[in-house]
C-alpha cells in the first residue's frame, strides 16, 4: 500500500519537475556547486593543489554535466519531455510546408468531420437509451396476421384486454390511439395531435408529472375522463398558468378537468419512441370486450422484474393461440412484441449503417491519400533523416518524430473535421425525415468528441506507420552523398504509393457502386406509377367538432356548398372532400361480396375503406376504367354505391364485369345496420401505402349517403397551376361557412409523396456526395504519385527525348504508368463491389427495400460504367503530369537533378 | 542501466536512509563521504550518482531538504528523514537482514561428500 502510494507521489511530484525548470536548475547548480566546495576545500585540507583539489572533486562526482542530466531524467518525466520536444519541431515543420500541410489537414478535417458528422446522429439515434426508468423494459405489442402479411397491426379492443388479464409477465399494459383534438373556448380554435389513452399509460413508462398527477384508475371510466397537458401545450396555448391545473378545459366541444402537466421536454422524447407530435392525453377509454375485429390501439408494456423478452413472447404467443382458438374470427391473428428501443431505431438503421459503412470508407481513401503525400515529403527529407541518424538518433527515434508529425496532421485534422461535423450534422437533421426519432437531439457531445479523437489518432497512426518506416529504412552514407535524386528510394516509394493509389481506386469503386444502386434506387422511386397525379393538387384538413355537427349529415351539409364554391374560384379545376389522403396511412376494413357473402372466418376480404366527395376522382388524377364517378345522384335516399379499384376488382370478379356486382362494407353478410352497396364504377389502382407498397384493395364510397365515417375530413384542391396562390382563397371559403374550423394540415400532394421517400433522398445525396468526395480524394492521389514518379524519372525522360522519343511517346509512357495503378485498383474494386452485393441481397426485405427499390443487388451494368468512370478520372490525372514531363526541354531535362 | 541498476539504486537508497538515521540532517557530500568511509574500499561511489537517488527519496517522501550553512560556513541543501522514511528504513533493513540470513544459511550448507 505504502509503496504504492510512494511511487504516486513520485510520479506526481515528477510532472509538477516539468515545470519551473530554469529555477530547478539552479537550486541543483547550487547544490553541486556546494558539494564540489565541501569536496574542494576538503581535498586542500589534505593537501592537494587548488587545481587538482577541484579536478579530483570533479572526477569523483562523475562530470557536472552528467550529473546534471542524471538529475534532470530523474526530476521529471524524459518521455513526457522528448514527446513535447517532437511535437514542438513536428509544428514547426509543418508550419515551414505550408502546401502540404494544407492539403493533408483540410482532407483529414473532411474526412473525419463526415465520419463525425454521421457517428453523432449514429449516437443519439442509435445508441442512446430511451428516456424512461429501464427503459430496457419497454415493450410495444402489436398483432399480426402473417398469412395476409400483416405486421405490427394495432390491436382490438377485446385481445387487448384479454391479453391485459391473462399475462403474468408484464408489470402493466396500456392503450392507447392517436387522436386530434379541437380546443375551443379560451382562446383562438385549434387542432392538436394527441392520444385518448388507458389511464396507467404513464405508469408504464414511469413518467413522473411535472404539475399536478398522472391519471387515477377511476378515470377510466368514460364519463370521468381527465386530460394531462404536455409542457408546451401548456405555455403556448395557456401561458403556463399554474391555476389550469383543477381547472377545465375545452377539448372537441366538451369540458375536460385537466389533472396534470408533463415535464418539459416529454413530448420530444414521446414523439421519437412512437407517437409523433402528441400534446394531450385524455382518458376515458373505458375498454369494453366487445370488438375482437376492429383493430384500434397500441399497446405498451413494461417486463415484469426477472422476466425476459423471449420468455415474455413465448407466453404472449401461448395466449393469443388460445384467443384464435376461442374465437373463430380471429383465426390468423397472432401477436408480435417489439423492444420499443428496436422499434424506435429500426427504419433507420440499416440506412445510417449504410453510411457509417460509406463515410468509413471515405476516411480510408483520404488516409492513403495524405500517406502518399506523406512519403513523397519524407524522400525529400532523406538528408536531414540520414543527418539526425547519422547524430545519433535511432531508428525508433525517427519514427516516433514521423508519426507524431502525422499525428498531429490528424489532430488538427479533426479540431477543423469537429467544426465541419457541428454544421454537418445540423444539416443532417435538416434533410432526415421529421418523423426520425432523436435527430434533433444529435450534435456534438462527449461521445462524439471521443469517436472523433479515437479516428484521429487511429488514422494518425494508419497513414502515418508505413511512410515513418519507409523513411527510416536509410542506407546512411548512400543519402547523405547523395544529392536528392534519387533512383532507388524512388522505385521504392512509387511501389508502396502504388499499392496505395490502388487500395484507393478498390475503395472509389465499391464506394461509387453503392451509391450509383441507391441512385438508381431512388430514380425507380421516382417513376414509381401512384395511380395519381400529384401535381398542383393541395390539400388542407378540415376538422369539424362541435355540438352542431354532430348528426353527420350536418357535416355533409356543411361540405357541400363549400365544395361548390372552391370550385367557384378562379383557377381551381376541381375539388373533393376525402377521408384519406393516399400514402399518409390507410385503413383496412372487411368486406363481404353478395357472390360469396359467407368467407370461412379469418378469411374476410379487406380493402382500403375511402369516403370521398363527388369530384374525388378528377381532383386526384385516377383514371376511371369502367363505370361512373360519383355524382349528384348519389343521395342518401338513392341506390347505395361504391366504386371499387382494378386491383379489387380483379381479385373478387376475375374475368366478369363488375359493374352492378353488389358488396357490404362488414364482415358479417347479415348485418342489418349496413346496406349492400352496389359497383357502380372502377377507378384505377393507387399507391395508399407508400411508393414501396404494393396496390392494395380499395373501396370508395361516396361522402353524401356515408357521411359519418367521414373522420378525418380532408380537402384536395387541384389547381390550375403553382396551388400555393390559391390556399388562402380556401381558407377564406371555409371561415366564412364556420370562423370556428381550425383549419390544419396544409400542405400539396407533391411534398406528401416527396415526404415518403425523404429518407431514401438524404441517404441518396450523403452517399452521392460520399462518392465524388471518393472519386476527387482517388483522382488527387493517383496525380500525386504520378507527378511524383514523373519528377523523379526527369532525367530519363530527357534521355529518351534526347535519343528520340516523341511527346506523344512520353505521355503515353506516363498515362500508361498511372493507368495501370488504376487498373489494377479497379480490379480489387469490383471484388469489393460483389461483397456489397452479396451484403445487400443478404439483408431481410423491410431492411433491403428502401435501399434497393426494384434494383438488382448485382448489376453488371452499373459495375462497368462506375469502373469507366474511374478510369476516366484516372487517365485525366495522369495526362496532366505526362503533359508536363512531354513538354519539358530535354536539356533542362538531362541537367535536372 | 537495466536490473543491476535497480539494485544498486535500492541499495543505495537503504545506505542514504540509514545514514541520515544515525548521523540526522546532512548535505550530499557529507553523505556520500560517510557511505564511501562506512564502506571502506569495498565500494567506489561516483558521488554524482547520489543525487538522482536523494531526489527520488525526496519525491516519494521518505526525505525532505532544506537549505543550511555548512560548520565551515559554506551553504548547503541539508536532507532530512521523514517519518514515513524511518518507516521505510526499519522495513528495509528487516527485509535486507532477512535476506542476507537466508542466503547465508544456503551458502553455509555444506557440499555432500563423495
Amino acid at each position: 500500500m505504502s509503496a504504492i502510494w510512494k511511487t504516486f507521489r513520485a510520479w506526481f511530484q515528477r510532472l509538477g519537475g516539468l515545470f519551473q525548470k530554469a529555477r530547478r536548475d539552479a537550486e541543483f547548480a547550487a547544490e553541486l556547486e556546494g558539494h564540489l566546495q565541501l569536496h574542494v576545500e576538503d581535498n586542500l585540507r589534505s593537501g592537494m593543489t587548488p587545481e587538482a583539489a577541484r579536478r579530483e572533486a570533479l572526477i569523483k562526482l562523475g562530470g557536472l554535466a552528467q550529473t546534471k542530466e542524471l538529475f534532470r531524467d530523474r526530476r521529471g518525466i524524459p518521455f513526457l519531455e522528448f514527446f513535447w520536444h517532437d511535437l514542438r519541431f513536428a509544428a514547426r515543420l509543418l508550419a515551414k510546408d505550408r502546401a502540404f500541410t494544407v492539403t493533408a489537414v483540410l482532407t483529414m478535417a473532411l474526412g473525419i468531420g463526415a465520419n463525425t458528422a454521421i457517428f453523432s446522429v449514429v449516437n443519439t439515434v442509435l445508441l442512446k437509451p430511451l428516456p424512461y426508468p429501464e427503459p430496457d423494459r419497454l415493450v410495444m405489442a402489436w398483432e399480426q396476421n402473417p398469412h395476409r402479411g400483416w405486421y405490427e397491426n394495432i390491436v382490438s379492443t377485446a385481445n387487448f384486454l384479454d391479453w391485459q388479464k391473462q399475462n403474468d409477465v408484464f408489470s402493466g399494459m396500456a392503450a392507447f390511439e392517436s387522436n386530434n383534438f379541437t380546443l375551443t373556448g379560451e382562446n383562438r380554435p385549434e387542432e392538436v395531435a394527441g392520444e385518448r389513452v388507458t389511464t396507467n399509460l404513464f405508469s408504464v413508462l414511469g413518467i413522473q408529472p411535472f404539475r399536478g398527477r398522472l391519471f387515477l384508475t377511476e378515470e377510466e371510466k368514460e364519463g370521468n375522463a381527465r386530460a394531462i397537458l404536455s409542457y408546451g401545450l401548456w405555455q403556448e396555448r395557456y401561458g403556463g398558468d399554474p391555476a389550469l391545473v383543477g381547472n377545465s378545459i375545452t377539448v372537441n366541444g366538451r369540458r375536460v378537468t385537466v389533472v396534470g402537466i408533463l415535464p418539459p421536454g416529454f413530448t420530444d422524447d414521446y414523439s421519437a419512441s412512437f407517437a409523433p407530435r402528441s400534446r394531450l392525453w385524455i382518458s376515458g377509454l373505458d375498454l369494453r370486450p366487445q370488438d375482437r375485429e376492429f383493430h384500434v390501439y397500441h399497446v405498451l408494456a413494461r417486463l415484469r422484474a426477472g422476466v425476459n423478452f423471449a420468455h415474455a413472447q413465448f407466453e404472449m404467443q401461448a395466449i393469443s393461440r388460445r384467443i384464435e382458438q376461442q374465437y373463430p374470427e380471429s383465426k390468423g391473428w397472432g401477436v408480435l412484441l417489439v423492444p420499443l428501443h428496436e422499434q424506435t431505431v429500426k427504419e433507420t438503421r440499416p440506412a445510417l449503417l449504410f453510411l457509417l459503412c460509406a463515410v468509413g470508407l471515405v476516411l480510408c481513401i483520404g488516409c492513403a491519400n495524405v500517406a502518399n503525400l506523406l512519403l513523397v515529403r519524407a524522400m525529400k527529407r532523406q538528408r536531414e533523416i540520414a543527418i539526425r541518424s547519422a547524430l545519433g538518433a535511432s531508428h525508433g527515434q525517427l519514427v516516433r518524430q514521423l508519426l507524431i508529425e502525422s499525428m498531429l496532421v490528424s489532430l488538427l485534422g479533426a479540431a477543423l473535421g469537429l467544426f465541419l461535423a457541428a454544421w454537418g450534422s445540423q444539416i443532417l437533421a435538416r434533410l432526415s425525415p421529421p418523423g426520425t426519432p432523436g435527430i434533433q437531439g444529435s450534435g456534438i457531445n462527449t461521445m462524439v468528441l471521443l469517436f472523433a479523437a479515437v479516428i484521429a489518432l487511429a488514422t494518425g497512426i494508419l497513414f502515418g506507420l508505413a511512410p515513418a518506416f519507409e523513411a527510416s529504412k536509410i542506407h546512411l552514407a548512400v543519402a547523405i552523398k547523395k544529392s536528392g535524386r534519387s533512383s532507388g528510394q524512388g522505385v521504392k516509394q512509387s511501389r508502396l504509393g502504388g499499392a496505395l493509389v490502388v487500395c484507393e481506386f478498390a475503395l472509389a469503386l465499391t464506394l461509387l457502386f453503392g451509391a450509383g444502386l441507391m441512385i438508381q434506387t431512388l430514380v425507380h422511386l421516382n417513376h414509381v406509377d401512384l395511380g395519381f397525379n400529384p401535381e398542383n393538387v393541395v390539400t388542407l384538413k378540415v376538422p369539424l367538432q362541435g355540438s352542431q355537427y354532430e348528426d353527420p349529415q350536418k357535416q355533409a351539409q356543411f361540405f357541400k356548398p363549400l365544395l361548390a364554391r372552391i370550385e367557384a374560384l378562379p383557377g381551381v379545376e376541381a375539388a373533393s372532400v376525402t377521408r384519406g389522403i393516399p400514402m399518409r396511412g390507410w385503413a383496412g376494413w372487411g368486406f363481404v361480396t353478395a357472390d360469396n357473402p359467407y368467407p370461412p372466418p379469418g378469411e374476410v376480404p379487406d380493402a382500403n375503406y375511402v369516403v370521398v366527395g363527388p369530384d374525388y376522382f378528377k381532383t386526384m388524377g385516377i383514371p376511371m376504367h369502367a363505370g361512373r364517378p360519383f355524382s349528384e345522384v348519389d343521395t342518401p335516399a338513392g341506390e347505395q354505391v361504391a366504386i371499387v379499384s382494378e386491383s379489387l376488382a380483379q381479385k373478387y370478379w376475375p374475368s366478369q364485369n363488375p359493374i352492378g356486382k353488389r358488396l357490404k362494407i362488414s364482415s358479417d353478410a347479415n348485418d342489418k345496420n349496413l346496406p349492400w352497396v352496389t359497383v357502380v364504377g372502377v377507378a384505377g389502382n393507387v399507391r395508399s401505402q407508400g411508393q414501396f407498397a404494393p396496390f392494395v384493395p380499395e373501396i370508395y364510397v361516396p361522402y353524401s349517403q356515408f357521411p359519418w365515417i367521414l373522420y378525418p375530413r380532408q380537402i384536395v384542391v387541384r389547381a390550375e397551376s403553382s396551388p400555393g396562390a390559391i390556399v388562402e382563397a380556401i381558407r377564406q371559403e371555409v371561415l366564412s361557412l364556420d370562423k370556428d374550423v381550425p383549419i390544419s394540415e396544409v400542405s400539396n400532394m407533391q411534398d406528401t409523396v416527396a415526404g415518403t421517400i425523404r429518407q431514401e433522398r438524404t441517404v441518396m445525396y450523403l452517399l452521392g456526395a460520399f462518392a465524388g468526395l471518393a472519386l476527387v480524394l482517388a483522382g488527387i492521389g493517383i496525380y500525386g504519385v504520378i507527378s511524383y514518379a514523373v519528377s523523379q524519372r526527369t532525367h530519363e525522360i530527357g534521355i529518351r527525348m534526347a535519343l528520340g522519343a516523341s511527346q506523344p511517346i512520353v505521355t503515353r509512357m506516363v498515362v500508361k504508368q498511372g493507368s495501370v495503378l488504376a487498373a489494377i485498383g479497379v480490379a480489387l474494386g469490383l471484388f469489393g463491389s460483389l461483397g456489397i452485393s452479396r451484403l445487400l441481397a443478404s439483408l431481410p426485405g423491410e431492411a433491403r427495400i428502401p435501399l434497393l427499390f426494384d434494383v438488382a443487388p448485382f448489376n453488371p451494368l452499373m459495375l462497368a460504367s462506375v469502373s469507366a468512370i474511374l478510369v476516366l478520372v484516372a487517365l485525366g490525372a495522369c495526362y496532366l503530369p505526362a503533359r508536363r514531363a512531354s513538354r519539358a526541354d530535354p536539356l533542362t531535362a538531362l541537367r535536372y537533378e | 542501466m537495466g536490473d543491476k541498476a535497480d539494485v544498486w539504486q535500492g541499495t543505495l537508497a537503504l545506505m542514504i536512509l540509514k545514514t541520515l538515521e544515525t548521523l540526522g540532517p546532512l548535505h550530499g557530500y557529507g553523505i556520500a563521504r560517510r557511505i564511501e568511509q562506512t564502506s571502506g574500499d569495498l565500494l567506489s561511489l561516483n558521488y554524482g550518482t547520489l543525487y538522482p537517488a536523494l531526489l527520488k527519496l525526496e519525491q516519494e517522501g521518505s526525505i525532505e531538504s532544506e537549505w543550511g550553512v555548512s560548520d565551515n560556513n559554506r551553504k548547503a541543501k541539508y536532507y532530512k528523514l521523514t517519518r514515513s522514511g524511518r518507516k521505510q528504513l526499519e522495513r528495509e533493513a528487516r527485509d535486507w537482514r532477512q535476506a542476507q540470513a537466508i542466503l547465508a544459511k544456503f551458502l553455509s550448507v555444506t557440499e555432500p561428500s563423495t
